[in-house]
């Protein structure tokens, strides 16, 4: 059996009118962790959306290959794929306030989770929630399950979440921004549980964020998205240490650092659907565009070992 | 060395709000000041009272004791348009500080023909002119608030704010919804604003690291009290209070990380 857990292949991604996603590829080795990054609008959620396939989210898979454990998810049937949610692969969602009802005790919310999988077994399986809290190194476990998640903080809340999404021991973890809405120091706590999670279980995991401080602790491997298109792929340290595309290096100078210098900014803003532009999408905001970039495939044609980008213009 | 009267100045400001029965203190004696035209900076967690300092320093509330001077010049419970035309505010929601069912470019000239005497054509000449200090193309500001990105949203807001002219303006979270590059593109238009109109600005936020590169000054909080202040450069390099190594310590940047 290969050792590849999720392959994603010339994946073409819209929500009815024009590409947010196009020609992405990429693979997830078994307990590996690939962090996807860019800006707003990039389409790294969207991508997301497409691997997790959650039916009526709108999301659309134009074309291309999407292989989850050997299978390819795409030509499964609908029941087929709703059975993988959950139990092969879970997700945490940026907003961890809205990935519960406010107004139900997670006891309540746990079970309904666990019996729509047709694996609630009475008081065994409260026992099993608190094993899995206790191993996620919440506190208090007992009385969290007995509260409301309106009473807990973001933070906490996002770990029970996390907790949620493991009680099912699903293979892949997918990801969205799931430190976003957390201040610093709680981001700290959700990113070394995440870690741990990792060390613990082995769990392959697909992560969507714009913080590249994070990415960098917690990736093995980083992909750069910019108006829907992968345009660099590589080993994290590789990424971040030795970038090739204009844009990654742009968007590493504008990570405030804890010095006392302002951050680079990119001017301009990124394309609406910049997927489907002819040459590459970057040109308006790239400081070294010129016209032979409005030919340019977009495809990841630079390439220095396993490090993979479209455009290696002015390179130090 | 001549002391400088600050701008802006809370003294031993007490603040609670009573929720359910329970009174809970969110600010405990906290005094700042902020000098003309510096760069202030206030970090701390979720819940250690930074929005309600800005709540008071723009006299949005009246605090239990203590004292908020501008100029100084005591204005507690003196709200005059003047007062409030000298500081203002920008929120961390841009999308939210702007009404959905108006064109952007209407909701600055609201601004503008409440605070000011322009009207038509030099108003709308006032209206491109603060538009194009954000750094913006005028007609941008023909959308709606839905068809602007979250930064180009936050510069408007901006935008709306200098529309007063104020002295002082106080920014509360203004890039903690913006990704990487929104956010440095916003932090140096608030370095810029500095340097070309002398404003003198407050950032509070909870990202230190940020926070750092932008200030001239910080102040730590912490469940009401100030823990910590001084100039960014030492906060940062040789902090004190047990609190900011915490929070210095949980910063991620790239550069750490490849060191660890």
């Amino acid at each position: 059996m290969s050792d590849t857990l999720l392959k994603v292949e010339n994946l073409d991604i819209s929500y009815g009118d024009g590409l947010v996603a196009a020609d992405v590829s990429f693979s997830l080795k078994k307990g590996e962790l690939l962090a996807v990054v860019g800006e707003s609008g990039c389409g790294k959620t969207s991508l997301l959306r497409a691997v997790l396939g959650l039916p009526d989210s709108g999301v659309m898979v134009e074309s291309g290959k999407i292989e989850f454990d050997g299978a390819n998810v795409l030509h499964m049937a609908r029941r087929e794929r709703s059975a993988l949610l959950g139990e092969k692969v879970g997700m945490i969602f940026q907003d961890p306030g809205a990935a519960f009802n406010p107004i139900r005790s997670y006891k309540k919310q746990f079970a309904e989770m666990l019996k729509s999988h047709g694996r609630f077994k009475g008081e065994k399986s409260y026992n099993e929630i608190l094993d899995c809290f206790q191993r996620l190194n919440l506190p208090d476990s007992v009385r969290i399950l007995k509260s409301c998640p309106y009473e807990m903080s973001g933070g906490m809340n996002q770990r029970i979440a996390i907790a949620a999404a493991m009680l099912l021991k699903p293979s892949l973890l997918l990801l969205d921004e799931p430190t976003s809405a957390l201040d610093t120091t709680t981001q700290k706590t959700v990113v070394e549980e995440l870690m741990r999670l990792r060390a613990l279980t082995g769990i392959t995991m697909l992560m969507v964020t714009h913080n590249l401080g994070i990415a960098a602790v917690m990736a093995d491997k980083i992909g750069v998205m910019y108006a829907g298109r992968l345009v660099e792929y590589g080993a994290a340290l590789e990424v971040l240490s030795h970038p090739i595309h204009p844009y990654t290096r742009s968007l590493i100078a504008a990570i405030p650092t804890l010095g006392c210098t302002l951050p680079e900014g990119i001017d301009g803003q990124p394309p609406l659907y910049g997927a489907e532009a002819v040459g590459c999408s970057f040109i308006k905001r790239c400081p070294y565009a010129s016209e032979k970039c409005l030919e340019k495939d977009c495809s990841l044609t630079v390439s220095v070992g396993d490090h993979y980008a479209a455009c290696g213009e002015g390179q130090a | 060395m001549i002391e400088q009267v600050p701008i802006l100045e809370v003294r031993g400001i007490f603040k609670k709000y009573k929720r359910s029965g329970i009174v809970k203190t969110a600010l405990n004696g906290v005094s700042i000041q902020l000098r003309p035209s510096e760069i202030l900076g206030v970090v701390g967690e979720s819940g250690c009272g930074k929005s309600t300092l800005l709540r008071q320093m723009s006299c949005q509330e009246r605090p239990e004791s203590g004292d908020v001077l501008l100029c100084g010049e005591s204005v507690i419970g003196k709200s005059t348009p003047d007062v409030c035309q000298s500081i203002q505010m920008v929120f961390q929601d841009a999308l939210a500080s702007f009404d959905p069912r108006m064109r952007v470019s209407a909701s600055i000239d609201e601004a503008l023909k409440h605070l000011t005497e322009l009207r038509g054509d030099a108003l709308t000449l006032r209206r491109e002119e603060l538009i194009r200090m954000v750094g913006l193309s005028p007609d941008l500001a023909e959308r709606y608030p839905v068809r602007l990105s979250g930064g180009q949203c936050q510069r408007l807001a901006v935008a709306r704010a200098l529309a007063a002219q104020p002295k002082v303006l106080l920014c509360d979270e203004v890039t903690s919804a913006l990704d990487v590059s929104a956010q440095a593109q916003i932090v140096r238009l608030l370095a810029q604003l500095r340097a070309e109109l002398g404003l003198s600005i407050v950032f509070v936020s909870h990202d230190l690291a940020l926070v750092g590169s932008l200030c001239d000054r910080i102040v730590v909080m912490r469940d009401g009290y100030v823990v910590e202040q001084g100039a960014a450069s030492e906060v940062l390099s040789s902090p004190k209070s047990d609190y900011t190594k915490q929070l210095l310590a949980s910063v991620y940047t790239t550069k750490n990380s490849a060191e660890t």
